[in-house]
């Protein structure tokens, strides 16, 4: 046996001697009025939780497990009533017939929600270190500007995007126009209504971050930069070595879950409704998300054991994802 | 200082102001563009370039004669304030027995509420128009209020307990050897201490109901009177004749207003709420 192994093993050996220690001294001391103290508290506690409970059990919990087990269904505007059981046909059908259809969809997605939170992310830092710095005047009016696009309700801005970025009448081609440019089909050519998602999404959400990354900089201490600067640290370098490190680990968290929230945006569908449409009835989209695909699949389409059986298959994605997630933002937090 | 640095200073400052001015302006531009459109006479607006015309309040009277705006707006507000008034009950509940209470099963309640934002609810609308039928809530006001509750709690619960964390128990224990019950600890301590917090939960609630658009759309469908503002927006776009531009960008207006007003008014709840709930998550 190899000296630096027979180390290991008593390393471990060691550990487990002092995790049968400590559980010992956890549960075996414990006495009989502690015990029946912490049951007294689970009963208050359940009972303060009992309403917020039932409430999710209905709306959330039930709803599930019925999506679940529709997925295993036929049920569709032809069985409204009379749908049953057909095991895993749906599934069958997504991953042979639809196998294009849905990648297409889940790469889109993935694109989608790493472009906006990324460029949300990026603009937000940029204004937010400009504006934390004290030269700059009229600070406090830029960021009651630039909070707007937050505080406006979401539904309006998409609607409002929609209108400005229409191909005949829209405020944008009308401005092109005038200046001598042609119209730009902006959300019915594939492309360009990609693109005009995109920044929709980044226009609405980045005011969120800018905010949060405010709060930030702030909690960065300024003895960092005093130091640095007695080291002959340039301005550059501080920013690249204590600004930029600070905001990323401090916004890990927020980042992941606007990454979440942007896989499962809706709003979109609010501006081009997925569309414009595939080549058949029930092919994606070209802006189609997964939600919107999922809604467009239920409610124009009228498959809804599809749109179930899809939502299942979002549902395992997410918690691969939410899984790794817990892993890298356990990382970031303890480091 | 030298010359070349103090212009070099200068041009930079002015770059940083440049940048400033053009996101700034991108921002404005649509909105003022809403606010003066709303105002404006021209009907369709095909041919009209991009001045507005003449000012009329035309359009506003028409918001209010020709579509169901008011109901859109009323709905909506019974929606939020619903909302807001079940969440922030239900979420001070719940972060005081996370945060204060040491009881079997907590770790595990806990984090299956945290699972809510993960996986959206919004995901299985079949199964919630489903069931809501089953239940004979379809069209109903109160269960919009009951799934939105449900989506809010999750993430503010989170904040909640992170706030209640930070208050000292010693607090409220030295209360109560001083001779108070219970009733007066809740009142004369706790709830003066956890203020900010439930102003945060509140307007945060709101927020989230007000924008509420994919279950909405899904469970209200019995026409125009019962939608709530939101889905009743959009269906300004979706007319025999196409839009009405103007009518839409005074309607967007007027909608705006309460998320405005709330907005201003408590400025720093929505603030403080935010960067502590993201450094505590």
């Amino acid at each position: 046996m190899s000296p630096s192994l027979r180390f290991e093993l008593e390393d471990v050996e060691m550990a487990w001697y002092e995790w049968c220690v400590k559980y010992l001294r956890e549960t075996g001391m414990k006495n009989i009025t502690e015990r029946r103290k912490k049951f007294k508290e689970t009963l208050k506690a359940f009972l303060i939780l009992s309403p917020a409970m039932i409430l999710i059990f209905i709306f959330y919990v039930i709803p599930i497990v019925q999506n679940i087990w529709l997925s295993f269904t036929n049920y569709s505007v032809v069985h409204m009533y009379d749908y049953e059981f057909i095991g895993f046909e749906n599934y069958k059908y997504i991953f042979s017939e639809g196998i294009n259809g849905l990648s297409r969809l889940i790469i889109w997605t993935f694109i989608f929600a790493i472009t906006v939170v990324f460029a949300a992310f990026c603009i937000a830092t940029v204004l937010a270190v400009i504006l934390n710095n004290n030269n700059i005047k009229l600070g406090a009016i830029y960021r009651t500007i630039f909070i707007i696009p937050w505080v406006i309700p979401s539904v309006i801005t998409l609607l409002i995007w929609r209108g400005l970025l229409n191909t005949n009448y829209g405020f944008i081609n009308n401005l092109l126009e005038l200046a001598g440019f042609k119209r730009v089909p902006w959300l019915t050519h594939p492309f360009a209504a990609k693109i005009s998602v995109i920044f929709i999404t980044v226009w609405y959400s980045f005011p969120y971050f800018m905010v949060v990354a405010l709060g930030m900089l702030q909690s960065i201490p300024r003895q960092l930069y005093e130091a640095a600067e007695i080291d002959g640290s340039s301005k550059l370098r501080n920013f690249m070595c204590i600004t930029i490190p600070h905001l990323l680990k401090g916004m890990m968290p927020t980042l992941i879950m606007a990454f979440i929230m942007q896989f499962n945006q809706f709003g979109i569908y609010i501006v081009t409704n997925g569309g414009p449409a595939g080549e058949r009835l029930g092919d994606p989209g070209a802006t189609d998300l997964l939600l919107t695909y999922v809604y467009n699949m239920a409610f124009r389409v009228f498959r809804y054991d599809l749109a179930a059986t899809y939502s299942v298959i979002i549902f395992i994605f997410m918690a691969i994802f939410a899984l790794s997630n817990m892993k890298i933002s356990r990382r970031f937090l303890n480091d | 200082m030298k010359w070349e640095t103090k212009v070099k200073k200068k041009l930079i400052y002015l770059l940083l102001n440049l940048l400033l001015l053009v996101f700034a302006l991108s921002v404005l531009v649509p909105v003022l563009y809403m606010i003066v459109i709303s105002f404006g006479e021209n009907v369709v607006s095909l041919d009209s370039g991009i001045l507005p015309g003449k000012f009329t309040l035309k359009n506003y009277h028409d918001l209010f004669t020709k579509h169901q705006f008011v109901d859109w707006m009323r709905n909506s507000l019974i929606i939020s304030l619903g909302t807001m008034a079940l969440t922030t009950i239900l979420t001070s509940l719940g972060a005081y027995a996370f945060s204060r209470l040491d009881f079997y099963g907590k770790k595990t309640t806990f984090n299956g509420i945290l699972l809510i934002q993960i996986f959206p609810l919004a995901l299985s609308m079949v199964a919630i128009h489903q069931i809501l039928n089953a239940l004979g809530l379809l069209n109903k006001i109160i269960s919009l209020i009951f799934v939105n509750t449900v989506i809010a709690l999750s993430g503010l619960i989170l904040l909640a307990k992170g706030y209640f964390d930070t208050i000292p128990k010693e607090l409220e224990e030295s209360a109560f050897v001083d001779g108070a019950n219970k009733a007066i600890v809740l009142i004369m301590i706790i709830i003066p201490l956890v203020k900010p917090m439930l102003a945060v939960i509140a307007v945060q609630s709101f927020v989230l109901a007000y924008n509420e658009y994919v279950i909405a759309n899904v469970v209200m469908t019995g026409g125009f009177k019962s939608m709530p503002l939101a889905v009743g927006l959009r269906s300004m776009f979706e007319g025999q004749y196409g839009i009405n531009w103007p009518r839409y960008c005074a309607a967007a207006l007027l909608g705006s207003l309460p998320m405005l007003v709330l907005f201003f008014t408590l400025q720093r709840y929505f603030i403080s709420g935010l960067t502590e709930g993201s450094v505590k998550q």
